[in-house]
């Protein structure tokens, strides 16, 4: 090829071009012995090419699929079910602790339950000390007052820090282990791998 | 669901991944079908060797199972599936590297060009060369011409720029062309 040939020659081949620019090249084939010989050569490969030897020794589709199907069920899948949808395994553990925040907001604004050891504490600790005691008194304890316990509930300052932080380890590691568990289910050859030994 | 799987005679593709991926079994069963061959010829003609390329369309099929309730309609469902069977493909061949060469995958060792070139060796000569290519640069003329993809879609399946598919695919075949060359001299 000259230094003046257009350039694109495989895309031409390919038939990638637009109609303009193919235009173009076929009045430079008619002008430049080079393309035109590379392009044949082009065809020649492409017949060459095509000419391969084809996979021998397959197996039939049924056993293709009927291995597929075991390796599915083996990785804890069937092929007749829905498919895992991420969005729903990122949202169950999502929507627990959700639910698990609401029941607490829940239990603290009543008086009666502390999911969360020494939640109500901090929350208490978060507010000044007077605007908690006259909502207690005049507000909602007042309000919650057919509520056996509430009022009580309400003054007691228990600041369990410890059973605080043990709970939130606790969250925390279900959270990696349920995380851990999607994440080798979305992708069961990095298990195999590791099973394998093949990170070594 | 979007259909029922009686109604699958006339499957399109895009109907049968939009029942696959509402979890039907039977519209799955048709994408493999519709695709094994394919794919296995890819990985084949990319490594030479027929039982990695089964194991590795297989992978990709597992994979596309695996992944097809999040995958979106936007690109190349085909250009997709190529890419999810190819690195399954590559990443069998990083851990069995040592024990697959091209000297082990049954093709004849000959390259006497004196010798009358019969038709079979010849095409084992044009297996041969094309595993001599490099990797980047023979899975671009594989997918181009054995598969007829598109540049666009070559780029899709190997996450790569459409220029650095048109210079893989003009290195690729310059390349050949010039390790062919004794065999077009053969009378």
């Amino acid at each position: 090829m000259k230094n003046t040939c257009p350039e694109g020659l495989n895309a031409y081949f390919d038939h990638e071009l637009d109609p303009v620019r193919e235009k173009q090249f076929e009045k430079h084939f008619s002008e430049c012995a080079d393309c035109q010989a590379t392009l044949d050569q082009m065809h020649i490969l492409h017949d060459m090419l095509i000419s391969a030897p084809e996979p021998q020794g397959l197996s039939s589709e049924e056993q293709f699929l009927s291995e597929l199907k075991s390796k599915l069920q083996m990785s804890g899948q069937s092929i007749h079910g829905a498919p895992p949808k991420n969005s729903v395994l990122l949202g169950i553990p999502l929507l627990l602790i959700f639910s698990l925040v609401a029941w607490q907001l829940l239990g603290w604004i009543m008086g009666m339950v502390d999911f969360i050891p020494g939640l109500s504490q901090i929350i208490a600790s978060l507010f000044p000390a007077n605007l908690l005691v006259d909502a207690q008194i005049n507000g909602l304890a007042n309000f919650l007052r057919w509520i056996p316990n509430a009022n009580i509930l309400w003054v007691v300052i228990d600041w369990n820090w410890i059973n605080q932080i043990l709970y939130l380890v606790m969250l925390v590691s279900l959270y990696s282990i349920w995380t851990a568990w999607w994440f080798l289910r979305q992708r069961p050859e990095w298990f195999q791998s590791f099973k394998n030994n093949q990170w070594r | 669901m979007v259909g029922t799987a009686t109604e699958k005679n006339q499957f399109d593709e895009g109907r049968a991944i939009k029942l696959a991926q509402a979890g039907d079994g039977e519209a799955f069963d048709f994408i493999v079908r519709q695709y094994r061959l394919p794919l296995i010829n890819v990985v084949y003609r990319m490594c030479g060797n027929v039982q990695l390329a089964e194991d590795a369309a297989q992978e990709g099929f597992l994979r596309c199972w695996q992944h097809l309730a999040s995958y979106q309609l936007t690109g190349s469902f085909r250009a997709w599936l190529y890419r999810l069977a190819l690195n399954a493909a590559y990443d069998f061949l990083r851990r069995e590297k040592p024990q697959i060469s091209i000297e082990d995958l049954g093709l004849s060792a000959t390259n006497d060009v004196e010798k009358h070139v019969s038709l079979s060796q010849q095409k084992d000569m044009i297996q041969k060369a094309i595993l001599q290519l490099p990797e980047a640069s023979r899975i671009v003329l594989i997918l181009r011409e054995y598969d007829g993809l598109s540049y666009r879609e070559i780029s899709e399946t190997l996450e790569i720029p459409i220029g650095t598919v048109m210079s893989r695919l003009n290195y690729a075949r310059r390349s050949l062309m010039h390790i062919l060359q004794p065999v077009e001299e053969v009378p």
